[in-house]
């Protein structure tokens, strides 16, 4: 990648059924190389349905542990902040890694990035979401009425951040039983199970094809340039800053043990997966 | 009156001199503190040198705009940290933001409180929300750290 592009200069790369676990550790990655640029990643669907943790997330107190091993369902802890989401082939994933340069007047704390991609999914005109009735951010979740139908989180590192989403393009009731309702809530939940809590986002949108459209568009809305790149792209621009490294900290939870663990310990991690 | 207080308090817990004169000298930036005689970097970290050991955690402007922190990531005794590089993590609002070390040296202590309590940062960032103890192995990195008043004036661009 030449460092002499633009700084708004946002390279865009489209990918169907690429696997939670490659996109996460690529994440982390783009995060951390300082002259890798920014990037949008646009991924419909993660063929292996697996549960993904945040950094601080303790298995026992957000998941069903002995169901997920027993169903051979993956656990993940990723290095963004937030809390729990369990992702399949139904899971709309949308990545943003960016350099502060990219906007120049965006403080690097939570609550300004997610204003800001506030009103890159809500804003008017150009928002993903500006002609669906009801769409709002709430206590720092996408929600369309009283539902939730994506889940966010963050990481900043020096002079870049990330926010990634996932949205629930559908999702099935059978699905929730691997995770538990979450002690910590925003008020607007009001105790609802998942299944009353949790809309898809088919209801609200034509196909399956419309977010990464109305991503390129709300992209270029906000002053931000918009290039196709591949996943491979990607990979390489990565590959210079990280080259035989194990740099990283997002990994699968080794079940096994933490069955044997209490409720309040950390996640232990499978070494080598 | 509540300033002169609470810059005595927090003077005397960082171990500096407790006396009236302090309280001018605290200065505060619309609702965040900064602290005179700490060094601070522009990512918002301070440091407190007492002989050869650097204390470390994050400003109170920083606690302020990163909101409630519900977990902190610390180095392990023992290890070794690099100046201006990343020595651990917090997470608040969803967000997970690196915080940097000011020094090289080798971690002697870390805030074990923060494991349970890591609301301190916010309660106390300058006293009870302290993250770490390094001693130096290069005591010229700190001539590279701001003063109170070039901290206060990075804030501001």
């Amino acid at each position: 990648m030449s460092l002499s592009q633009p700084a708004n200069l946002v390279q865009l790369v489209r990918t169907s059924g690429l696997c939670i676990l490659r996109q996460l550790r690529l994440e982390e990655k783009l995060l951390r190389s300082p002259g890798a640029g920014n990037w949008c990643l646009l991924n419909d669907g993660t063929p292996d349905r697996s549960v993904v943790l945040g950094i601080s997330g303790k298995p026992h107190q957000l998941v069903d542990v002995r169901r997920a091993l027993d169903d051979g369902v993956r656990v993940i802890k990723r290095f963004s902040g937030g809390g729990t989401v369990i992702v399949d082939r139904d899971t709309q994933f949308v990545t943003l890694v960016m350099n502060a340069a990219a906007v120049p007047d965006l403080a690097l704390f939570p609550r300004q990035i997610m204003d800001w991609t506030g009103s890159l999914y809500g804003g008017r005109p150009h928002g993903v979401f500006a002609d669906v009735p009801g769409w709002q951010l709430r206590e720092n979740d996408y929600v369309i009425g009283e539902r939730k139908v994506g889940g966010n989180a963050q990481s900043i590192s020096k002079d870049r951040w990330l926010h990634h989403t996932s949205f629930l393009w559908d999702f099935r009731e059978e699905t929730m039983k691997y995770l538990t309702n979450p002690a910590k809530q925003p008020r607007y939940r009001a105790n609802r199970s998942h299944s009353d809590f949790l809309a898809p986002l088919k209801t609200y949108l034509p196909d399956r094809n419309a977010l990464a459209t109305r991503i390129e568009a709300a992209l270029e809305g906000m002053g931000l340039e918009v290039a196709p790149a591949s996943i491979e792209q990607a990979e390489d621009a990565v590959a210079a800053f990280h080259r035989g490294s194990g740099v990283g900290t997002t990994g699968v939870v080794d079940l096994e043990t933490a069955l044997t663990l209490g409720p309040d310990d950390r996640a232990p991690m499978l070494t080598g997966a | 009156m509540a300033l002169r207080q609470f810059a005595r308090q927090s003077a005397r817990s960082l171990g500096l001199r407790s006396d009236v004169s302090l309280a001018p000298a605290l200065a505060t930036r619309g609702m965040s503190t900064v602290i005179e005689g700490l060094k601070y970097m522009a990512s918002h970290e301070w440091a407190k040198v007492d002989g050869d050991t650097v204390t470390v955690g994050i400003t109170d402007h920083a606690q302020a705009e990163l909101g409630d922190v519900v977990y902190v990531e610390l180095p392990e005794v023992g290890s070794q940290v690099s100046a201006k590089s990343t020595f651990g993590v917090v997470e608040s609002v969803k967000a997970a933001s690196d915080v940097y070390s000011p020094i090289s040296g080798e971690v002697v202590a870390v805030n074990e409180d923060l494991a349970d309590s890591p609301g301190k940062v916010n309660e106390g960032a300058y006293t009870d929300g302290w993250m770490m103890k390094v001693k130096m192995t290069d005591p010229k990195e700190l001539d590279a750290l701001m003063d109170a008043k070039a901290y206060e004036a990075s804030c501001d661009h």
